[in-house]
């Protein structure tokens, strides 16, 4: 119950001479504490109530919700969010005496899960006394860390349950690693929680170390060693344990010694990730004779080249009770009957990964259907399937339970889409990139229709899209043709089809004006074939320019002509044209990456989305300021945009995005050459949270930008005009819905990232 | 049909059905504890309701009345703001005085569905504003200091929510 100061005057009761209620006049309003001269104060709701109001926010919401007062702050930070909060700390010097170690050890806040990235560790102070307690999970990447400071810190964490350790080379390149077995049965005891560890892409890792870290940590439940070199050969494995010699190596990692850890520890393993390495058939049968002790819950075997249907069928067998998750992705030798046998026998798998998988083709996938908990499935890139294998599959009957679908780079057909659209409507992730065939308007059009519920949406290379399929404008048409077709109902009850009683009049006019809307459309402007031009290059890009205004303001004058349509018949503007992207109001992650035919029009009507986070825009060319503008005033939450090659954009366009996006993190203005120092200025000025800047290819900038954003404090790596251009590395939007981004391999030698 | 009287903070008496006061889990445990049979001349008090609050509290229970009991959410990360139904848009479409007072009622009634869709509205107006917005949006005054701020701000750097 909640508690009021200051509860309002208690009136007694006054009966009348009849027994009828009389009420004394009222007197001055009662006394509300609640309220101040200001009005409501939302500042001083109980606790539960604003951390019940802060559940509904993204983790960027509460952020700037928990910034506006301490009570306020207190409940962004309450333990009901505490599981989700990293501490990731990049590119610093450890050292307790400098920031921002020194203002972290000040703070009182502690971070359960802490990220550690290239960290040069100098001076670990007190801070993992102090917090170290508190630590659920902690994973050290490409760190510069010494067995010392290692133990040193794993010394306090008594309440880990993950360890994760990917390239730190130093580290193991080290033989002493944990050697003292005093050391060693002490931090037994401390990390006697540890359930999780991860020894990712480590080259040194030995057997010997190996053997160490598993007398450490007594409680594994999972194990990855990705991209570690671990030896499949029997041959190396009786060159470097000769007769019956026990003691692990310190020489080699092999498959024989981590297979006896293994059976050790069956009864506890639930998780096994042998990604990248050369684990083949013969080994997976090995653990598949471990039997049905073995109890794998989850396995990791992305890119593993030497596997094909053999072992892992005879693994699956043995482990089909148990297993919810596969990966198995640029695995390239598997199969068809592999997919098959994984469909029949594996009732209760939930994650299905195998992207790229060359040899998977209609037939395996077709099968996918039987797997009824399935939750995510990734079969991009597997060229041999296409619509029908789909179509026939995941999407022939109406699935609530599938949330994540990646089906970037098939030969899909416009129909499959829609299926998937009908069928699918629980999806939370469609990565449909470079599907350019059969991702057209209409396909868009259904997926803002019926899927309301996505957060990422991919459509990179979809070069078909266009303003009508963001925006609606004059498709409905096109869509009702397509579910009469579908349907077979005769043409005349075609207004029956419309939601939206009591307009039918109005729509049978606006129906009318449709199709000549639809024909007035802007087009990508064809190149007549055969046809040589004399021009310049330059010379032809101004004509190409003025092409593309004149159709822009034609398409706008359109727009504007529908609205006052829509305006004087008082319908809503969804009556007579389609949907709009505005429907997904939960979108947080949109790649419309060389969709070339999207133009202002788009982003001027109705492209208001509160979550959105990351948006690409690459390629798009011919966005200009003013469909910027709109753009940033109704997508507000921006962390991460990409407008990489939309040459169009000039200063104000950069003055719009540092003006209303004021949760700016990454800035890509690769090859927008129109750009000049202005922009870094306005940057400088208004652009507090930016991490990365990409100015490459803006040729009117100062080839040092790095001056004038030096008062930028967070700003750590700013790509300049000089850099070595064939560096294309972007950023890779929203793939995949998990927690932790993967982890990024190391930057090539030639890219000049500048550190502030 | 059974009915209840339930008396507001300022006085005033609304006789309710019982099964519509009942959606109010406070009610509900009032009159099963207190052993209060319909129909009598027992009035309920609510002193920390007033009367234009409890009457349009009694307006949302009674357009509810049919929902089902709403099951206690398990932890899970999906929880949408998308989901309120026009009528209760509609019904939310008042100032934020009274908007505050309705989830202060409905918090100390107990009643989850009105506290749930009243919760998603102020969601829904804190999404994509800025700290200074949503200051003006919702009255509340910074007391942070500067050198709190700084702190805040210094320690976003470094914190990410996932």
């Amino acid at each position: 119950m909640a508690f009021r100061a200051g509860i309002g005057s208690f009136r007694t009761r006054s009966i009348g001479k009849d027994g009828t209620e009389l009420r004394s006049p009222e007197l001055l309003p009662p006394y509300d504490a609640n309220f101040d001269e200001f009005g409501p104060r939302y500042a001083d709701l109980p606790m539960e109530i604003l951390v019940n109001i802060f559940s509904y926010l993204t983790p960027s919401d509460r952020r700037e919700a928990g910034l506006t007062c301490h009570r306020w702050c207190e409940a962004a930070h309450h333990t009901a969010f505490l599981d989700r909060f990293w501490l990731v700390l990049q590119r610093i010097q450890f050292d307790a005496n400098e920031p921002p170690v020194r203002m972290l050890l000040d703070s009182f806040r502690h971070f359960p899960n802490v990220q550690l990235r290239e960290v040069d560790f100098e001076r670990l102070g007190n801070y993992f006394q102090q917090f170290g307690p508190h630590i659920r999970r902690i994973a050290f990447d490409a760190c510069d860390l010494q067995e010392r400071a290692l133990f040193a810190i794993l010394s306090h964490l008594a309440g880990l349950r993950s360890l994760s350790i990917r390239s730190c080379r130093d580290l193991f390149m080290c033989v002493l690693l944990f050697e003292n077995p005093t050391e060693r049965a002490a931090l037994r005891q401390t990390l006697s929680g540890v359930t999780e560890l991860s020894l990712a892409h480590i080259q040194y890792l030995s057997d010997a170390i190996l053997h160490r870290l598993m007398e450490i940590m007594p409680s594994l439940t999972s194990l990855g060693l990705p991209g570690c070199n671990v030896s499949f050969h029997p041959g190396l494995y009786r060159k470097f344990y000769p007769g019956d010699r026990k003691q692990p190596s310190e020489s080699v990692l092999t498959f024989q010694y981590i297979a006896q850890v293994i059976d050790e520890r069956k009864a506890l393993l639930r998780t096994l990730d042998f990604s990248q390495t050369l684990v083949d058939d013969n080994a997976l049968e090995v653990l598949a004779a471990m039997g049905p002790e073995l109890q794998l819950e989850r396995l990791e075997l992305e890119r593993c080249e030497q596997l094909s249907g053999r072992g892992l069928g005879t693994l699956l067998r043995v482990q089909a009770a148990h297993l919810r998750e596969l990966n198995l992705s640029r695995s390239y030798r598997v199969t068809d009957s592999c997919l098959v046998q994984i469909c029949q026998e594996v009732p209760g798998l939930r994650v299905l990964k195998m992207r790229e998988c060359r040899a998977i083709s209609n037939q395996g996938v077709r099968q996918v259907v039987q797997l009824a908990q399935l939750e995510v499935l990734d079969v991009s890139y597997c060229k041999a399937i296409n619509g029908e294998g789909i179509l026939e599959g995941i999407a022939s009957k109406r699935n609530e339970t599938l949330r994540e679908l990646y089906i970037g780079g098939l030969d899909l057909s416009e129909r499959s889409i829609i299926a998937i659209t009908e069928n699918l409507p629980e999806l939370r992730v469609l990565d449909l990139g470079y599907c350019f065939h059969a991702m057209s308007d209409l396909c868009l059009q259904f997926i803002c229709r019926n899927m309301v519920r996505l957060t990422h949406l991919t459509l990179d290379g979809c070069r078909k899209v266009s303003d009508g399929g963001l925006t609606g404008l004059g498709m409905l048409g096109q869509m009702q043709r397509y579910l009469q077709a579908d349907t077979e109902v005769p043409p005349e009850s075609d207004p029956a089809i419309v939601a939206g009683n009591g307009q039918q009049s109005a729509e049978n006019g606006q129906a009318s004006a449709s199709p000549p809307a639809e024909e007035r459309q802007p087009a990508v402007p064809q190149a007549p074939p055969f046809r040589i031009s004399l021009r310049s290059r330059a010379e032809q890009e101004i004509v190409n320019d003025a092409e593309r205004k004149r159709q822009l303001m034609e398409a706008m004058q359109q727009k504007e002509s529908l609205k006052q349509q829509a305006s004087s018949s008082s319908s809503s503007t969804a009556a007579f044209s389609g949907y709009s992207i505005e429907r997904l109001q939960q979108l947080h992650v949109l790649n419309l990456a060389g969709c070339n035919s999207l133009t202002d029009v788009s982003l001027l009507f109705n492209f208001r989305l509160l979550e959105l986070r990351e948006l690409s825009l690459s390629a798009c060319k011919q966005f200009t300021h003013e469909g910027i503008q709109a753009l940033v005033r109704g997508c507000p939450a921006i962390e991460k945009l990409d407008l990489s090659e939309c040459f169009n954009i000039k200063d104000e366009a950069v003055r719009q995005i540092v003006l209303h996006l004021h949760r700016l993190r990454e800035l890509s203005l690769r090859g927008c050459y129109q750009l000049t120092d202005y922009s870094l200025d306005y940057i400088a000025c208004h652009c507090h949270r930016l991490r990365v800047l990409d100015v490459r290819g803006c040729k009117q900038i100062d080839g040092e930008p790095a001056r004038r954003l030096a008062n930028l404090p967070q700003l750590t790596t700013i790509r300049p005009d000089k850099a070595n251009d064939h560096d294309t590395s972007d950023v890779r939007f929203g793939y995949g819905g998990s927690a932790m981004p993967p982890g990024a391999p190391p930057p090539p030698v030639g890219l000049l990232a500048m550190r502030l | 049909m059974p009915t209840i009287k339930l008396q507001s903070s300022d006085g005033e008496v609304f006789d309710t059905d019982v099964q519509i006061a009942k959606c109010s889990g406070t009610i509900k445990t009032m009159l099963e504890d207190l052993g209060m049979d319909e129909g009598d001349d027992e009035v309920v008090p609510l002193p920390n309701v007033n009367s234009a609050i409890l009457r349009k509290v009694l307006q949302w229970a009674t357009f509810h009345k049919d929902d089902p009991i709403p099951v206690e959410d398990d932890d899970s990360k999906e929880k949408r703001t998308d989901d309120i139904s026009s009528w209760d848009a509609d019904f939310l479409k008042v100032d934020q005085g009274t908007l505050f007072e309705l989830i202060l009622a409905a918090n100390y009634l107990d009643i989850k569905g009105l506290l749930d869709v009243t919760c998603k509205t102020v969601a829904n107006m804190i999404k994509g504003k800025t700290p200074e917005e949503i200051r003006k949006t919702f009255n509340i005054k910074n007391d942070f200091t500067p050198a709190e701020e700084e702190q805040v701000r210094k320690e976003n750097e470094w914190c990410e929510e996932k």
